[in-house]
């Protein structure tokens, strides 16, 4: 049975019913995966969070919670595994092969490079001699951990070397539809990649409540419109916000953002100051709201809680 | 009475005047030399439809000259694709020929100027895009000194 036809495929992401708030921004290092637990804390306090790390590339929100991950389960894919005898060489599977990961030399017994192979099971299908069996690659792995009593954390993780991350997202994803069975979350928190590519897009899918963390920089502001564009042409999100990280790093350099809020209609929710405070709690692995509540950058992202809780319960 | 089928990644379909092209999987042209005890000559000139692939270009081209019963392919770098998949056909990869003739590229293996290696000389998707690095300029230097013995076990 293939992703799409379950009941926990990513397509389904779009009927669910809880809150669900996504964070990216398009540049990185704007911030995105430090309000993500920050936020994620501050919702804890006052119901059942599942924070998902889609940054399957580098995921290190729990690095930033100080939390031990225990691994769940593989994301595995089909690979072919030749019947030598069953095989007649008559190269169709070679040919069907989009990703030539399949030499056939006449007269020999077909050769696979595994890391060439999607496993489509395209092989497997134009195979009239049942020379073609299932076996498995595993190209990622999904992880949970728990901060507190109601704080729950899934993290998707690329094996390294491995080049299929979409693929990770959509098993992240996927599982945490289980969990969301499973368990009684009030809210979720989505912390993707940077980038406005197919494993953001992966990630956002389905997501109502999107929050794209910027700075005021050249950088920020060029990659700010590229995923703005792509959320709005995805057309699935109610809300986009922008969050401007590091508000006060130039004099006027906020009239960047500004106008790209204009010009796409963004509503910028939120402006974090730059504050040590920030550093220091990233360091330690305690969310700066709740190390350092009274600094600048804490009661930013606690104003910016009040407000998206306003949002979202709408 | 030995015969071998040279196959050589060309620039061209001048035949044995053709220039090397650097790169195994994209060359445009595979020119196919047939040697039988120390004298060779043109076999045929064939055209390599994995030129402008995105992925898995050494893999196709691989497949061409494995089916044309190849011994021995010359060209100038290699990538891990090819390598392993031409390794584990029992083709011999000679690597270093850059901006020479394809003649003179057999009369430098035959010769033992050229020689076979043992790994890959390149990362995947090396010889991407037109007039790619793996072309003449990029340095008949590299490759001279890579042959470390015969080349072929098989990598798994």
């Amino acid at each position: 049975m293939s992703i799409e036809d379950n009941k926990y495929s990513l397509i389904n992401w779009k009927n669910i019913n809880i809150p669900t708030i996504a964070i990216t921004g398009g540049k990185g290092g704007t911030g995105k995966t430090t309000i993500a637990i920050n936020l994620a804390f501050l919702f804890a306090q006052n119901n059942n969070v599942l924070l998902i790390d889609l940054d399957v590339d580098a995921p290190n929100t729990a690095i930033l919670l100080n939390s031990k991950l225990k691994k769940i389960k593989d994301v595995i894919n089909f690979l072919p595994k030749f019947i030598e005898d069953n095989c007649v060489s008559c190269g169709l599977c070679s040919k069907a092969c989009r990703e030539h990961a399949i030499l056939n030399i006449k007269g020999k017994a077909p050769l696979l490079l595994p890391e060439l192979c999607s496993g489509c099971g395209a092989c497997k299908l134009v195979c009239k001699n049942n020379a073609i069996m299932d076996d498995k690659k595993i190209f990622g792995s999904i992880h949970i951990g728990k901060i507190n009593e109601n704080f729950d954390l899934l993290v998707g993780e690329l094996k390294l070397r491995e080049a299929r991350s979409a693929e990770v997202i959509k098993a992240t994803k996927s599982y945490a539809l289980e969990l969301i069975d499973k368990n009684k979350y009030d809210i979720i928190i989505i912390d993707t990649s940077p980038g406005a590519h197919c494993d953001v897009l992966r990630a956002l899918y389905g997501i109502k409540n999107i929050l794209c963390v910027t700075e005021p920089t050249p950088f920020g502001v060029h990659d700010l419109e590229r995923i703005i564009k792509l959320i709005q042409h995805i057309k699935m999100a109610k809300n986009v916000k922008i969050i401007l990280n590091r508000a006060d790093l130039v004099k006027d350099g906020n009239k960047i953002i500004e106008n790209i809020s204009k010009k796409y209609f963004v509503e910028i929710i939120s402006r974090i100051p730059i504050d040590i405070a920030i550093l220091k709690s990233y360091s330690e692995g305690i969310p700066v709201v709740k190390k350092y509540p009274d600094s600048p950058s804490a009661k930013s992202i606690l104003e910016l809680y009040k407000k998206l809780e306003g949002i979202i319960c709408q | 009475m030995v015969r071998k089928l040279i196959a050589v990644s060309s620039s061209s379909n001048e035949g044995l005047n053709s220039i090397v092209d650097g790169r195994f999987g994209r060359c445009p042209y595979f020119t196919i030399v047939e040697v039988i005890d120390g004298d060779f000559k043109l076999k045929e000139v064939v055209q390599n439809p994995a030129m402008g692939a995105m992925g898995g270009a050494g893999m196709q081209a691989a497949q061409l000259v494995g089916n044309k019963g190849v011994n021995v392919v010359i060209t100038g770098n290699v990538g891990p694709n090819a390598f392993t998949a031409l390794s584990s056909i029992g083709i011999e990869i000679v690597t270093g020929a850059f901006g020479i003739s394809v003649k003179q590229a057999v009369q430098d293996y035959l010769n033992g100027r050229l020689k076979p290696t043992d790994s890959a000389t390149v990362q995947s998707h090396f010889g991407m895009g037109r007039g790619a690095r793996g072309g003449g300029g990029f340095g008949a230097g590299m490759g001279r000194g890579m042959g470390r013995g015969m080349g072929r076990g098989r990598y798994w």
